[in-house]
């Protein structure tokens, strides 16, 4: 039994195959305007890994495939689409069953999804009408600080006094370093207090839920090592980070897939 | 751009659509056949102007109008050019922008008062400055105790003679406890519609009166018109509960505090792609009320702090707790789906006491929905359906 699920989120679209509930392909590409070509893309990249490996298989032969992400209404070739919620909660708790509480940060929005014991989602909440406490705001920032997005976690660690960012709007806090960087203010720091901020703006909306441990990190935003250590800092708790943590919403919807199939 | 009010085919809707525009179309041609206008906040009784066969004119209501039919946003950014914030309440901007474009039934007189919010007593203030009008302030307690009473019926005869005054009016007794008799009917049959609603599955949808079964008798509270009104929303549920022609219902929804008018396409698609059916809306929620067209000014305060939502703008939030526990009890609520209106304190700050009453006693879930009751450049809709969305696959 093959099956695959697909998040089609506003930057990037994640696909991952699942045979007999095993991870067996996994692709991550660039959305683009087309959300459905996007999936379809995603989906034969995926395929195509297996097939390197001597499986072949065709979108068409999967099994079963459900959509998730923003673009999932688009994806009419999906047996099925779920939302990003119930996908982020599948997926973060098959990696650690123990967890309550998955945030999952991704390109363009954020959420706090909490728990029951049995897995059950009890309460979320998301960002809206705001980009800040994103993977977007972290781009922005980081084009004005000049470094590539992926450094900004590991330069974060070497702050000695992360820079305050007051504001939570995209433009006003890009406005604040701006100020920083003419100050002649460490860029570690710079970032580090970016990171701080949108600590600050995630543990809000986590306290808006309500926590409970485990906490995992989810959502391409999680490859940060930086925003990961300013938030177990600010809960003050250690965060649990899954492998490809971008995937985890397309590992729930694989999951849900492989359940509808009678395989889970 | 001007978005067409979500119709359906419903004989409700129609009916209400009529009595809506003949309302506001009194307020327009009141100067034509010499009656006065009165400018009224929003829980302000429309019985005081009709005593007096004068024509309320609600701006923040009529504003509601206006954003359904997708004209509001000239009104609000008029006010905003004006000087008025953009995080302001949209309600209240629409009314100060209604008052300054000049294409509301200019006022005769002002009457104002703190609920719902005293940033609307404001513009009500400003409303009567800008026109020269009198203008006069109606202290509302926030209790619904017998002392609140006795004082709201003080306040009231107070406004009655302002008003009279002001017109060169004569006060009728006899004209008052007509009023009050129709005021009463209304409410009795307001009731009875509630009632109605509370049958498993409801015969009626909130998008039938686009969320406001209230409208009728706290606008047109006093006239025959909502008397009417309401026999007829009640013969035509109960009708369809007779005939099995009822609406499908997959969950019973509590709305609360306000219906967005710029924004009913949610509710459509909630009440009839998604039979999730919004079964009472906590602002239009009233408890049976004693009232004796012999005793009216006594009845008129009494229907004035009990039957809309009184604290929901004055006064402590624990007050609204008991009416929230009521309303899960006595209709069944599944869910409830609390709108924290944009630029609102008093919504959007009873937001975790309420869910977190809801959750601790009933194990119901709030969905708390981000938006603007009147400004479309708050509500973006594919968002706000993907948070319903999520919200209805978390109770599946």
């Amino acid at each position: 039994m093959i099956v695959a699920g697909v998040d089609i989120g506003s930057l990037t679209v994640k696909a991952v195959i699942l045979r007999d509930n095993e991870v067996v392909a996994t692709s991550t590409l660039i959305t683009g305007d087309d959300a459905a070509t996007a999936a379809k893309t995603a989906i034969n990249e995926a395929l195509k890994s297996l097939a390197e490996r001597g499986m072949s298989v065709t979108l068409d032969s999967l099994d079963y495939i459900v959509a998730t992400g923003v673009g999932r209404k688009e994806v009419t070739f999906a047996h099925e689409e779920k939302t990003d919620v119930r996908c982020d909660a599948v997926g973060a708790r098959h990696i650690f069953p123990s967890v309550r509480t998955v945030v999952d940060i991704g390109a363009e929005s954020c959420k706090v999804i909490r728990l029951s014991k049995k897995g059950r989602v009890e309460d979320f909440t998301a960002n809206d009408k705001c980009a800040s406490g994103t993977g977007m705001f972290l781009d922005v920032l980081a084009k004005v600080i000049g470094v590539g997005v992926e450094k900004l976690g590991e330069l974060s660690l070497k702050a000695k006094k992360p820079a305050k960012i007051s504001s939570m709007c995209t433009v006003f806090a890009e406005s604040e370093v701006i100020s920083y960087i003419h100050r002649k203010v460490p860029i570690e720091n710079i970032i580090a207090g970016v990171h701080e901020s949108i600590a600050n703006r995630i543990f809000g909306m986590m306290n808006r839920v309500g926590v409970e441990k485990d906490i995992a990190l989810v959502g391409g935003v999680a490859r940060n090592v930086g925003v990961v250590k300013a938030l177990e800092a600010k809960v003050g708790e250690s965060i649990l980070v899954p492998e490809g943590p971008q995937l985890i919403g397309a590992l729930g919807a694989a999951l849900i897939a492989a359940e509808a199939c009678g395989t889970a | 751009m001007a978005a067409a009010i979500p119709q359906i085919d419903s004989v409700v809707q129609k009916r209400y659509m009529e009595l809506v525009a003949n309302f506001f179309k009194s307020a327009f041609d009141a100067r034509n056949v010499g009656k006065k206008v009165v400018w009224m906040a929003y829980f302000l009784p429309s019985e005081l102007c009709y005593t007096l066969d004068a024509v309320p004119f609600y701006p923040e209501i009529y504003g509601g109008v206006c954003a359904r039919m997708g004209i509001v946003l000239k009104y609000i950014e008029a006010a905003e050019s004006f000087g008025y914030p953009r995080e302001l309440c949209s309600a209240t901007k629409s009314a100060a922008g209604l008052a300054l474009s000049g294409e509301a039934p200019p006022p005769d007189a002002v009457l104002s008062t703190q609920p719902v919010c005293d940033g609307g007593m404001k513009v009500h203030e400003f409303v009567a400055v800008r026109y020269k009008c009198p203008h006069f302030f109606i202290d509302m307690p926030y209790s619904t105790d017998a002392r609140a009473v006795e004082y709201l019926k003080g306040e009231l005869e107070e406004a009655l003679k302002f008003l009279a005054e002001s017109f060169g009016a004569e006060l009728s007794e006899e004209r008052l406890k007509e009023v009050m008799e129709l005021s009463r009917r209304a409410e009795e049959l307001h009731l009875e519609v509630n009632e109605l609603r509370r049958k498993k599955p409801s015969p009626l949808l909130s998008i039938e009166l686009f969320g406001q079964y209230f409208f009728p008798c706290s606008f047109l509270g006093g006239t025959q018109a909502a008397v009417d009104f309401y026999a007829f929303v009640a013969e035509e549920a109960r009708r369809r509960l007779r005939e099995g022609d009822v609406p499908e219902e997959k969950y019973r929804i509590l709305w609360s505090p306000l219906v967005p008018q710029s924004f009913l396409s949610i509710l459509q698609w909630l009440e009839l792609e998604y039979k999730a059916k919004i079964v009472m809306e906590m602002v239009g929620y009233a408890p049976k009320i004693e009232m004796d067209a012999a005793k009216p000014l006594e009845s008129l305060a009494r229907k004035t702090l009990e039957a809309r939502f009184p604290s929901l703008g004055n006064g402590p939030g624990v007050f609204n707790l008991d009416r929230y526990r009521k309303v899960v009890k006595d209709y069944d609520i599944d869910a409830v789906i609390y709108f924290a209106h944009w630029g609102c304190r008093t919504i959007c700050s009873a937001v975790k006491m309420v869910k977190d009453m809801l959750r601790e006693e009933f194990d119901i879930p709030m969905l708390v929905l981000d938006g603007d009751i009147f400004d479309p450049r708050n509500n973006p809709v594919e968002q706000a359906r993907a948070r319903v969305e999520e919200f209805f696959e978390m109770l599946e």
